[in-house]
C-alpha cells in the first residue's frame, strides 16, 4: 500500500460529506428556521496527569466517572480512603506501654489482613502509568484529552493555586459553601468581567473566590477551536469548600 | 397583600412583562474548583492622630488579641504607610496593594480622665461603607480594657460568636523563702493583681463558673487546705480541712458544688463536696490515685485521673462516679485533663509526658479517640486551661511564664512572663 492512499481515501469521504451537507442546506432553505437549540453549560472535566497515550495503543476501558460530592460516610479504618493522620515527627507519639499484650494470633491476623490489603491496593501486574496529558494535574479524572479540556485544567491550575479561604470561615462550614463565579474573557486571555452569579452564603468564602480570580493576571488564550463559544458565553468557576489543604 | 405583587401578576397575565432573559453564563464553560488552601484573614490595624500613647497601646493591644487566635495575620505596621493616616477613612487600591483583606482605623482621645476609642473596620471586598462603625469610652486607667473591647467587636464581626478578649487568668507564682501566691492577670498577660498575702504556699486556682470567686489550696494552716477567694481580692475563706489533701478544685457548671481530691482515708479519691465544705458524695473507690477532676461543659461528666492501670491515665466517669472508664492509653504518664468548654468539641487537653521525658499539652478527640500533640520540643508544658470559648488553650511552661496556642498547635503566644505556673483561665467576664 502507497503512503498517500489513506489521505486521498479521506479527502474523497470529506468532499461527499461537505457536498452532502451542501444539499440539505439548498433543500432546506424556505422551511421555517429551526429552533434555536438550549444552550447547553460545558462541563469541563481535568485532564490526568500522565504521559500521552501512544497513538499505536489500543485504548483503555474508561475511568468510572469521578463519585458526586456528597458527604462521605464513615468508614471503617480498613476501607478508609481518608488520608492518614501524620504525626509530628520525632518525640510525637508516646510508646504504648500500658496496652494489653498483643497475642501472636492476634499478630497473625493482622498481618494477613495488612497483606490482603496491600494485594487488593497494589496496581495489576505489568500495569503502566496512568494515562494522561504532560500538562494535566494528579486530580484529573478525564481519560481523554479532547481539546477543550486542558484549556479548563490550565484555567483550573490557574485559580486553584491563588484560592486561600480566610480562617474566619469555620472549617466545620468549610465544606457545605459552593459559589459560582462567571467570568468573560478577551480574545488574548485577559479577564473582563467577573462577578459572582451564585453566591454560597458566606461573603467571607465569595470574597476568596474572587480574590483567587483577581490573583491570576490573565487567562491563556481560549484555543482557537473552542474560541468563540468561550468568548461569547464566558467560563463558568464552581468554587466548593469541599477537600481544603 | 400589597399593590405591587398584584399589579406583578396582572402585567404578566397581560404579556406586558418579558419573559425572563437569557443569563450571561448560559453555555459557558463549566470547571469545578474544590480544595482551596486556607489563610489567615489578613488585617491592618492603623490609628489615626489623636492620644498618640493611647493610640499605640491600643494598636498594640487590638493587634494582639487577633493575631493570637491564628484566625488573623495583622499586618506588620512597618510594611505600609496608611495613605489616609490623617482620617479615618481608607484608600481601598492602596490597602489592597500591600494585601490588607480588612482595615481597623483606631482613634484614640483622652479628654482629662475620659477616654474615648473610635474604630472603624473596613472590609475590602465591600468597602463602599465601614462594617463597624463606633467608639467605646472609659477612664483613662482602662485604655487596655477599651482597646479589648474594641478587639472583640471586631471579633465578633467576623466569627459570629464572643471573644475571651475580656477573660482573665489565675496563676500561681512561687515567691521567695518557698513562698506562692495566687494572681490574676488580664488574659494577655498584663494588669497582674496578687489574691493572696498571708505568706504561704498557695497553688492551684481554680475559677467558679461566675468568675466571681476563685478556689486554690494553701498551706497556710500546714495541712494542705481548699481555700475560695473573691476574684476582686479580700480574704480568703477556708471551705475543706480534711485531714490531708485538699486540692485539684473543679466547680460544677452550675457552681453549686465542686470536685475535689480528698486523701483522708489514706489514699487519694475525688468527692463532691458544696461550698461550705460538706462533702455530698465521694466518687472514686479504688485504691489507687484519684485525682484532678475536670466537669463536662453540661456537667454531665467528669474526667480524672487514676494510677488504677499502673501509671497515671486520664479516666473518665458520669458526675454521679458511675461507668469509670480509661480513655488514654498511649504513654505512661498523662494528667491534668480539662474539657473544652465547647460543648459541641468533645476535646479534653492534658498532660503526657513522651518516651524522652518531656512534658507536653495534648488533646484528645472524645468522639474519634484521636490524640493530638499541641506542644513540642519547647521545654516542658503542662496544666493545660481553656480560654471561654474554647479558642485556645493556656499552659504552663519551663521556658517561664504561661503560653497560649491554638489548638492545632499551629499558633502559640506568650500571655506572662516570669515565674507563673498551674494557670486556670477564668470563663466569660464582662
Amino acid at each position: 500500500m502507497k503512503r498517500g492512499e489513506p489521505f486521498a481515501s479521506g479527502i474523497g469521504v470529506t468532499v461527499l460529506l461537505h457536498a452532502g451537507a451542501a444539499v440539505a442546506l439548498v433543500l432546506g432553505h424556505g422551511h421555517a428556521p429551526p429552533p434555536k437549540p438550549a444552550p447547553e453549560v460545558m462541563v469541563a472535566r481535568l485532564v490526568r496527569l500522565g504521559k500521552p497515550r501512544l497513538p499505536d495503543h489500543l485504548p483503555r476501558k474508561p475511568a468510572a466517572p469521578p463519585p458526586a460530592p456528597v458527604a462521605v460516610p464513615p468508614t471503617t479504618p480498613e476501607t478508609s480512603t481518608a488520608p492518614p493522620v501524620v504525626p509530628k515527627p520525632t518525640e510525637a507519639a508516646p510508646a504504648p506501654t500500658d496496652r494489653p499484650a498483643v497475642k501472636p494470633a492476634d499478630l497473625r491476623s493482622a498481618m494477613a489482613r495488612a497483606r490482603a490489603l496491600a494485594a487488593r491496593n497494589a496496581p495489576e501486574a505489568g500495569a503502566e502509568e496512568p494515562e494522561g496529558r504532560p500538562e494535566g494535574t494528579p486530580e484529573g479524572t478525564a481519560d481523554t484529552a479532547s481539546e477543550g479540556d486542558p484549556y479548563a485544567t490550565e484555567v483550573w491550575r490557574r485559580i486553584h493555586d491563588g484560592w486561600r479561604v480566610p480562617q474566619t470561615v469555620p472549617s466545620r462550614d468549610l465544606p457545605r459553601l459552593r459559589a459560582l463565579v462567571f467570568l468573560r474573557l478577551a480574545d488574548d486571555g485577559r479577564i473582563i468581567e467577573h462577578r459572582v452569579v451564585e453566591p454560597s452564603g458566606n461573603r467571607f468564602f465569595d470574597a476568596s473566590t474572587i480574590e483567587a480570580v483577581l490573583r491570576v493576571d490573565r487567562l491563556p488564550p481560549p484555543p482557537a477551536a473552542r474560541a468563540k463559544a468561550i468568548l461569547e458565553s464566558g467560563i463558568l468557576l464552581e468554587f466548593s469548600g469541599t477537600e481544603a489543604r | 397583600m400589597s399593590r405591587a405583587p398584584v399589579l406583578a401578576i396582572l402585567a404578566a397575565l397581560a404579556g406586558v412583562l418579558p419573559a425572563e432573559p437569557a443569563r450571561a453564563q448560559d453555555g459557558a464553560m463549566r470547571i469545578q474548583i474544590s480544595g482551596p488552601g486556607r489563610s489567615a484573614y489578613r488585617i491592618a490595624v492603623a490609628s489615626a492622630p489623636g492620644d498618640a500613647e493611647f493610640g499605640a497601646t491600643s494598636t498594640d493591644v487590638v493587634s494582639f488579641d487577633l493575631r493570637a487566635t491564628g484566625l488573623f495575620q495583622v499586618l506588620d505596621p512597618r510594611s505600609f504607610l496608611d495613605p489616609a493616616g490623617d482620617s479615618m477613612g481608607i484608600r481601598v487600591d492602596e490597602w489592597r496593594v500591600v494585601g490588607a483583606q480588612g482595615v481597623l482605623k483606631l482613634r484614640a482621645t483622652r479628654n482629662g480622665q475620659d477616654a474615648r476609642l473610635e474604630y472603624r473596620l473596613f472590609e475590602l471586598a465591600r468597602p463602599e461603607r465601614a462594617a463597624l462603625d463606633s467608639a467605646v469610652t472609659g477612664d483613662a486607667k482602662s485604655i487596655r480594657r477599651l482597646a479589648h473591647q474594641v478587639a472583640a467587636a471586631v471579633y465578633r464581626h467576623y466569627m459570629g460568636e464572643d471573644a475571651f478578649f475580656l477573660s482573665r487568668i489565675a496563676f500561681s507564682r512561687r515567691e521567695r523563702r518557698g513562698r506562692g501566691d495566687v494572681w490574676t492577670a488580664d488574659w494577655d498577660g498584663h494588669r497582674q493583681t496578687r489574691l493572696t498575702r498571708h505568706g504561704s504556699i498557695n497553688i492551684l486556682p481554680a475559677w467558679a463558673p461566675s468568675g466571681s470567686m476563685l478556689a486554690f489550696t494553701s498551706l497556710l494552716w500546714s495541712n494542705p487546705d481548699l481555700f475560695v477567694v473573691s476574684a476582686a481580692g479580700g480574704r480568703p475563706r477556708r471551705v475543706s480541712r480534711q485531714q490531708g489533701l485538699n486540692t485539684g478544685a473543679a466547680f460544677s457548671p452550675d457552681g453549686r458544688s465542686v470536685a475535689v481530691t480528698l486523701s483522708r482515708d489514706g489514699d487519694s479519691e475525688i468527692y463532691l463536696i458544696n461550698l461550705e465544705g460538706k462533702i455530698l458524695k465521694r466518687l472514686t473507690h479504688s485504691p489507687a490515685i484519684d485525682v484532678s477532676p475536670s466537669f463536662s461543659p453540661d456537667g454531665s461528666q467528669i474526667a480524672f485521673v487514676s494510677s488504677r492501670g499502673g501509671s497515671p491515665q486520664v479516666w473518665i466517669m458520669s458526675s454521679s462516679g458511675a461507668n469509670q472508664r480509661r480513655l488514654t492509653f498511649q504513654g505512661n504518664y498523662n494528667q491534668t485533663p480539662r474539657f473544652s468548654p465547647r460543648a459541641d468539641a468533645s476535646l479534653l487537653a492534658f498532660t503526657g509526658r513522651d518516651e524522652r521525658n518531656h512534658f507536653d499539652v495534648f488533646t484528645l478527640d472524645l468522639k474519634s479517640g484521636e490524640t493530638v500533640r499541641i506542644t513540642q520540643g519547647r521545654g516542658d508544658n503542662l496544666e493545660p486551661t481553656w480560654a471561654p470559648g474554647g479558642r485556645l488553650i493556656a499552659y504552663g511552661s519551663s521556658r517561664g511564664g504561661i503560653f497560649a496556642s491554638t489548638p492545632d498547635g499551629q499558633h502559640e503566644v506568650q500571655l506572662v512572663r516570669g515565674s507563673a505556673e498551674t494557670p486556670a483561665w477564668s470563663p466569660w467576664l464582662k
